[in-house]
């Protein structure tokens, strides 16, 4: 379970990074972004980073680094598709990924 | 030298690239397919499917195991007895024998049930995933000396290749996530680019941690200074239980395991036991060897305890509390070869080790589209282009046609053959063969749009051979949470879906090219008139 939601949240971190390039974000929303969105979205992405990682290292040192590298390259992949052949899903998934992660994180605290 | 440092990194990049490139392609490739290298060994031997995850304790089945190797071979010259995982639910015995006039040594492998603890019925002669693990360094065919020099200096060309694309592709994490397939040699370049950023911190790793497994044999100078025996007496003493045990003629009457086990469960009694191997079990001198499992932890080599058969005193121990050296040099290898790796990180090594071979192969088509484009209308390619292009087509799509291969020999082939485990080699290598004779002759986009759509057939095939030759299928075994088998059966449709889908698209392509040619051609005319 934890591991999943490191790597829901490293997959969250990856789409930040991708919002936070002007093309990208144009060709998701349909509209240029300003500034402040770009820094939002690029601040973000580096937290939620940084929690994946640390959610995973709190597992195990060793392996956790090890399964955070594979989580980095599966979430470039899966969002570089999403790009290339489902961009309009990318807008759901703007909303869709916060309330996965919060539904994630508390499931992870019960269980 | 080129005239500027980023040219001389370019023209490093595509020529180090380029000339190993489709044996590291196979190095990538069999090294990815041997992640589940137990799965696919447990894949190709059907009587072990129906095997249930034991259910009865690691002492029991050792002593089983023990008390079936007495019986079932006494004279042996050593007992190896490998314990259940959840990869491998069937216990392996194993005995050996010593031949005559000086020949290699003999195994004899066996399996038993760990629920019944009978011998498992209807075994067949398979080298399963132990094949592509061999083959991932040392090239089966070769001599092993000579392909473990090959594939160092293709791990080295790799790492120096990773290195100087990193330095090229100055814009790869400004161009991250972006893939654009309508754009001709740009969508080859967006494609070897991102293959590469998405996986570049296990591209290195695997890369430097390859080269660190064999680096004994690229840099013996370290063990050459410390040791009077060179490499030899440094894995003499990094490696203890390896060490030859003088057989003494003294029969051993009555074997002191109880002793031996109940010592080792009492002082170690949360550690979990990988395999057993007893040396010499009828003689006096019989040394019982226990390994340790290490679970998620990296190292890759296991403790190890030693104990006396005939007294069931702990002689020695190894690795029990390593030092930071072994810590490091067992980390390496224990990351590369992913031993370690439950299913999720193991699915994790395999996308990574896909997108590996994707980085290659659309290198080494970048190279020859490109130097394709250059070529005047009426100049036809050089030997070099011709060649490139066939070991392109021969490698990338003979490969995953020669492995297809692999899995049906390993169904078709009758279970009392005698070298059956070699044919199923045979079958690989002819079919790659074939594929490349093939691709030798016929290098057109056609033909990468035939070999597509053959590989998608026969990967599509694959689960209904499995399902008519063997008692299970994808729906009983979904239904009887047979996860790994399962998995075997969706990958080989996926397999197939993206075989079909790269066919289509090659389709499309090359009517593009017709049409655009058809529409050129009148005006050319037109001109000329």
């Amino acid at each position: 379970m934890i591991y999943s939601l490191a790597t829901l949240l490293c997959f969250s971190a990856f789409y930040g990074f991708a919002m936070a390039k002007t093309a990208h974000y144009k060709s998701v929303f349909g509209v240029r972004p300003n500034q402040t969105i770009t820094q939002r979205f690029s601040y973000g992405a580096w937290i939620i980073i940084l929690l994946s990682f640390i959610v995973n290292l709190s597992q195990a040192i060793g392996y956790g680094s090890l399964i955070f590298c594979g989580q980095m390259a599966l979430s470039v992949l899966v969002i570089s598709l999403l790009m290339t052949y489902k961009t309009h899903w990318l807008r759901s998934l703007f909303y869709l990924l916060p309330a996965l992660t919060s539904l994630l994180t508390i499931l992870t605290i019960i269980s | 030298m080129k005239d500027t440092f980023f040219r001389s990194m370019t023209w490093l990049h595509t020529w180090v690239g380029l000339l190993l490139c489709w044996l590291l392609f196979l190095i990538f490739f069999a090294g990815t397919i041997s992640f589940f290298r137990h799965e696919i060994s447990l894949w190709n031997q059907p009587a072990v499917h129906k095997i249930e995850q034991p259910k009865v304790e690691q002492a029991t089945l050792i002593n089983t195991g023990l008390d079936y190797l007495q019986n079932k071979a006494p004279d042996a010259n050593r007992w190896w007895i490998g314990l259940p995982s959840p990869r491998q639910p069937e216990v392996h015995v194993s005995h050996r024998h010593s031949q005559p006039d000086g020949q290699r040594d003999k195994w004899i492998d066996e399996q038993l049930d760990p629920n019944t603890l009978n011998p498992i019925e209807g075994m067949v002669e398979t080298r399963g995933g132990n094949f592509f693990y061999r083959l991932h360094f040392d090239l089966h065919y070769m001599d092993r000396k000579l392909a473990r020099w090959l594939v160092c200096f293709a791990s080295l060309f790799m790492l120096i290749a990773l290195i100087s694309g990193i330095v090229i592709h100055k814009r790869i994490f400004k161009d991250l996530f972006q893939f654009r397939p309508q754009k001709g040699v740009r969508a080859w370049l967006d494609a070897h680019n991102l293959s590469s950023v998405l996986a570049l911190p296990f591209h290195l790793m695997i890369t430097y941690t390859g080269l660190v497994t064999l680096i004994f044999m690229l840099f013996p100078d370290p063990a050459n200074t410390l040791y009077e025996d060179g490499v030899k007496g440094f894995r003499a003493d990094f490696y203890p239980e390896r060490q030859r045990i003088e057989k003494s003629e003294q029969a051993l009457n009555s074997p002191a395991f109880d002793a031996a086990f109940a010592h080792f469960h009492q002082n170690w009694p949360d550690q979990k036991i990988k395999r057993v191997i007893v040396d010499h079990p009828s003689s006096i001198s019989a040394t019982i060897k226990i390994y340790g499992d290490n679970g998620t932890l990296i190292r890759d080599e296991y403790p190890y305890w030693q104990y006396s058969a005939a007294s069931g005193e702990l002689i020695k121990t190894a690795r029990l509390d390593p030092s930071g050296g072994e810590v490091l040099y067992g980390g390496m290898i224990a990351v590369h070869s992913g031993r370690l790796a439950h299913p999720g990180l193991r699915w994790l090594y395999f996308i990574c080790g896909i997108a590996g071979c994707i980085m290659i192969a659309t290198g080494c088509i970048m190279w020859a589209k490109r130097i394709r484009e250059r070529l005047k209308p009426n100049q036809s390619p050089s030997f070099g282009l011709k060649l490139v292009e066939a070991l392109n087509l021969g490698t990338i799509m003979g490969l995953p046609l020669a492995t297809a291969g692999f899995f049906y020999a390993n169904r078709l082939l009758p279970a009392d053959i005698a070298g059956r485990a070699d044919k199923e080699i045979l079958a690989f290598f002819l079919i790659w063969l074939v594929s490349a004779v093939v691709a030798g002759l016929w290098r057109a986009k056609r033909a990468w749009q035939g070999f597509a759509y053959l590989n998608a057939i026969v990967w599509l095939l694959l689960p209904i051979c499995n399902a008519l030759t063997t008692n299970g299928n994808l729906v009983t075994y979904l239904m009887d949470s047979k996860w790994i088998l399962a998995s075997f059966d969706l990958v080989f449709l996926a397999t197939a879906a993206v075989f079909f889908f790269q066919g289509n698209k090659l389709g499309l392509k090359a009517n593009q090219v017709k049409s655009t040619n058809r529409q050129k051609r009148p005006a050319g005319k037109e001109q000329k008139a």
